[in-house]
């Protein structure tokens, strides 16, 4: 009898201990880089204000050369409008396909649909990237006329769409389904078609599960690094159209960590970009669970 | 009245026709994009690029299923441990939404991030230390935890509460019910989870470029596992086939690079079709013998 | 059994990475992962760099081990000059590849050794159709005028023969040893991709390293950028013209000093490096090892006259 409650207190504790853990470990993720993050501006006495609204990112790659400046408004500016692309280009899509799931054909959908959307998730960004890089840039480049070559927004947009998609339909097309059937017999009982109950019912009734997949779409948007950096051209530059080159918070942290030692406005700005995009996380997780929350209290 | 009914009718057509549409389209952009990997693969297929030799996938093969293979052991116990607590043992209330919040975090947190936390804690802060393979299963591992924990969560706590009940009412404490019980229950979801991660695990490059690095140079005559030309020596330097397309696309020297990295992204793609397939096909399997075999379960469909 | 080995290896993990946040940054206590570093450090053999200088070591690297009866590992990185400088620097490797010395990268490194292995061109290179127009090569001039973005189209260009293409600029990224020489020993002006001109051009196209620049300069039309002659051989170079009659790129120019645009390949140790590393180093600069680098695109740093060392100190 005592050695069963040893295993059990044993157990509860390793399991405990566990549960804290990764407390201890996603507050360790965002010490280390908070530290790191902030010496530019403490340590190194960058600006601040310079960081989110300068446009010229020029700084020292060593101790001996002038300090330069840290403006990553560029690589905001283009991590929000290649996310915003995909978005608006993978979210049509994705609900219909979501409804298409759960509604119109949802034997269909769970045999074949649900497998083929979740090898999507499956396929590594950098096959994304490559097909990108291979089939797309050129078919861009011939499309608009671009004789130096077609990387661009459009084609970061494009592969982002397509590797967000897969999420935001799955999590809609959990959403859709866990409507109670009450809701839609009670449409079908007022004598409305399948699409007239899909458009009053289901997708209001569901948005607050939809407003979650495009959320979590968002952030795997923002989040991507090698992917983008195979499409997007690399420029310093605020993209001003579809076409335009540009650079995003990742694909400057994958191409220039480590060109430059530690503790030089190189290096410790892209600190600041990876607590950037930490802090960016958090917020979605934030805003996806305020849905959440005011979803229910609606329901309600 | 009639014919705003009609009217409603063919909405309803046109709409239903639309759906099928876009989802016949996604379907085809997936076969067409798989097909097209697969193709020029095939079409740039080179055999001296499959085996050990220099500048051949051989090597990434085996890193790739040997870090993920680490990862695992790894974060599989951790995984399913937080999960347990998560489930079983963790008490509504501030703490545990802290937790919560927690893995949901580590959850969506961009994989580059979680690579420069790896490159800052096992490289630039250890003395000496350059890229090695322990720092990117680490890095993987930090990838892999709130998928499992998440995984093995929903899995407990869809198990119906009667089995609990059952379990409770033969005289189990809590642990041994978690163990024989609620596990090998959740056992399908748990597996398929398990398979997902190591499909995450193959395809995931970011986390792994400034951790585990962009070359190796092993020895496959040599297995000892403390000599550095051994490719079981976790402290040597070790890249897998998703960092190396990245490395062919940018970086590379050999003058065949695209079509290594043709044949990079097509062994990669079926691998993940393989994990993805096998996934499915075990979790069925788990399902049935689960059913198939448990006795309380057979109980429970007399009384019914 | 299974959760205690997992609380176990948590509580390492948190204790490992909370131990080395607290020790500070360039002093770490973490007793098994230091040691567990030590050990990889004696064995082998880890450089990062110059994308330009790594096809010779890669090169290099079964020859050594065949030679020196070297068991440990060998890993050759690239990143650019740059990088090899600061891993170096900061310890992340034991020897950095540069294509330029730490004063010409700019960079106020004190302590480290450099090792001149052997000299490397850099040509400037053109897509085919380009190349098929420029019969008596291109002025060093004319070079400047087009990365400062004075010349938009071919045509513009004396020497081309009035060829009506858009000029496409491919350049390097900051850190790169290449751009850097090119920039040194040829233009004589340093890029600059924050100016106006270079953002708001598509013309101007960035590309990561050799591999890149192929891809771009071989499948487009009017293409012009800079690459270092191991790389170039299968590429379409132009001759450039410094004042005195144009000058094709090959070492024989480089080594009587009429083709200006090269510079050594550095390996950069600090400190004292290890046997191997320093063996290894040997190696690549002694008598056995210098027909390869004749065979793979390099000159020898012994082949260079007197005046044509001087100039590039």
């Amino acid at each position: 009898m005592k050695a069963d409650f040893k295993k059990e207190n044993a157990g509860r504790i390793a399991v405990t201990v566990i549960g804290f853990c990764i407390i201890a470990l996603t507050l360790a993720i965002f010490l280390f880089l908070l530290n790191k993050g902030v010496q530019t501006f403490t340590d190194l006495k960058y600006s601040v204000l310079d960081f989110f609204t300068g446009t010229n990112w020029s700084p020292a790659s060593s101790a001996g050369e002038p300090k330069g400046s840290v403006g990553s408004l560029v690589f905001i500016a283009g991590s929000v409008e290649v996310s915003g692309l995909a978005l608006l280009i993978a979210t049509p899509f994705a609900v219909a396909s979501a409804v298409f799931m759960s509604e119109i054909a949802p034997a269909l959908g769970r045999r074949v649909f649900q497998p083929a959307v979740e090898m999507f998730v499956g396929i590594p960004s950098v096959v994304y990237g490559w097909i990108g890089f291979r089939v797309l840039c050129p078919f861009i480049a011939k499309v608009f006329h671009m004789p130096f070559g077609g990387e661009s927004l459009l084609a970061a947009g494009i592969v982002l769409a397509v590797m967000i998609y897969p999420t935001i339909t799955t999590v809609s097309a959990d959403a859709v389904r866990c409507l109670p059937d009450e809701y839609r017999e009670a449409s079908y009982g007022l004598g409305s078609t399948r699409w007239q109950m899909i458009r009053h019912i289901s997708l209001p009734a569901s948005l607050p599960g939809i407003l979650t997949g495009i959320v979590l779409g968002l952030a795997r948007a923002f989040g991507e690094a090698l992917a983008v950096s195979m499409v997007i051209g690399m420029k310093y530059r605020i993209p001003v159209s579809l076409l335009s080159r540009t650079s995003t918070l990742t694909t400057q942290i994958a191409n220039q960590m480590g060109t430059a030692p530690d503790k030089t406005g190189q290096t410790d700005s892209l600190w600041t970009m990876g607590l950037l995009l930490f802090v960016i996380s958090f917020l979605f997780i934030l805003l996806i669970r305020l849905i959440g929350r005011t979803g229910k209290e609606n329901r309600q | 009245m009639i014919d705003f009914h009609k009217k409603a009718k063919m909405a309803d057509r046109a709409a239903t026709a639309c759906f099928y549409g876009v989802a016949g389209l996604f379907l085809l952009l997936l076969l067409s994009m798989t097909v097209y990997i697969l193709v020029r693969g095939v079409l740039s297929f080179m055999p001296k690029y499959l085996g050990f030799g220099a500048d051949a996938l051989g090597v990434e093969i085996f890193n790739s299923l040997y870090m993920v293979f680490l990862s695992l052991v790894l974060s599989v116990p951790l995984g399913i441990g937080a999960g347990v607590y998560m489930a079983e043992y963790a008490k509504p209330g501030k703490i545990t939404d802290i937790i919560r919040i927690c893995i949901e975090t580590l959850s969506s947190l961009p994989s580059i991030v979680v690579g420069l936390f790896g490159f800052l804690v096992f490289i630039v802060m250890i003395p000496g230390a350059t890229w090695n393979l322990l720092a990117g299963v680490l890095a993987l591992s930090i990838l892999c935890v709130p998928l499992l924990t998440r995984t093995t969560e929903d899995g407990i706590r869809e198990i119906p509460a009667l089995y609990r009940e059952g379990s409770y009412g033969v005289g189990a404490t809590k642990w041994q019910t978690i163990v024989h019980v609620l596990l090998p229950a959740s056992a399908p979801r748990i597996v398929t989870g398990i398979i997902l991660a190591a499909g995450r695990g193959f395809g995931e490059a970011a986390a792994l470029i400034y951790t585990s690095g962009l070359t190796s140079d092993v020895s496959f005559k040599d297995w000892n596992p403390f000599s550095h030309t051994s490719p079981l020596n976790i402290f040597r330097t070790a890249d897998t086939i998703a960092v190396r397309i990245w490395y062919l696309k940018g970086f590379a020297l050999t003058q065949d690079k695209d079509r290594i990295a043709d044949m990079a992204a097509a062994a990669l793609i079926l691998i993940v079709l393989v994990f993805n397939l096998g996934a499915r096909f075990i979790g069925r399997r788990l399902e049935n013998k689960m059913n198939g075999t448990s006795k309380k379960k057979k109980g429970r469909k007399a009384a019914e | 059994m299974k959760k205690s080995m997992g609380t176990l290896v948590a509580a390492v993990l948190v204790a490992a990475s909370l131990l080395t946040g607290c020790s500070g940054n360039s002093g770490g206590s973490s007793s098994s992962a230091a040691s567990a570093g030590k050990k990889l450090d004696a064995q082998s053999i880890t450089a990062s760099g110059s994308t330009a200088l790594q096809p010779l070591l890669t090169k290099a690297v079964p020859l050594f081990k065949a030679k020196k009866s070297f068991s440990g590992s060998v890993n050759i990185n690239g990143g650019g000059s740059g990088t090899g400088l600061s891993d170096v620097e900061e310890g992340t490797v034991g020897i950095g590849d540069s294509d330029v010395t730490v004063a010409q990268a700019g960079k106020s490194f004190s302590d480290l050794t450099d090792h001149a292995v052997c000299t490397v061109a850099v040509a400037v290179v053109v897509s085919p159709d380009v190349a098929a127009h420029f019969g008596n090569g291109i002025s060093l001039d004319s070079l400047k005028k087009i990365y400062a973005g004075a010349y938009t189209n071919w045509k513009q260009v004396p020497g081309s023969g009035n060829y009506d293409q858009a000029i496409m600029i491919c350049y390097r990224k900051a850190g790169s040893g290449t751009r850097t020489l090119f920039e040194t020993f040829g233009t004589g002006v340093k890029f600059n991709e924050n100016a106006d001109y270079v953002k708001n051009s598509d013309a101007f196209v960035y590309t990561n390293a050799s591999s890149d620049l192929q891809s771009k300069i071989g499948g487009s039309q009017g293409a012009v950028g800079y690459e270092t002659l191991p790389y170039a051989k299968e590429m379409k170079r132009l001759s450039i013209d410094f004042g005195s009659g144009a000058v094709p790129c090959d070492y024989d120019h480089v080594d009587n000093g009429s083709y200006k645009i090269w510079g050594y390949e550095h390996m950069y140790t600090k400190g004292t490096p290890t046997a191997s590393v320093q063996s290894f180093i040997d190696f690549v600069t002694s008598k056995d090892f210098e027909q390869t680098i004749l065979d793979s695109g390099y000159g020898l740093a012994s082949n260079v006259s007197a005046s044509a060392a001087a100039s590039h100190k």
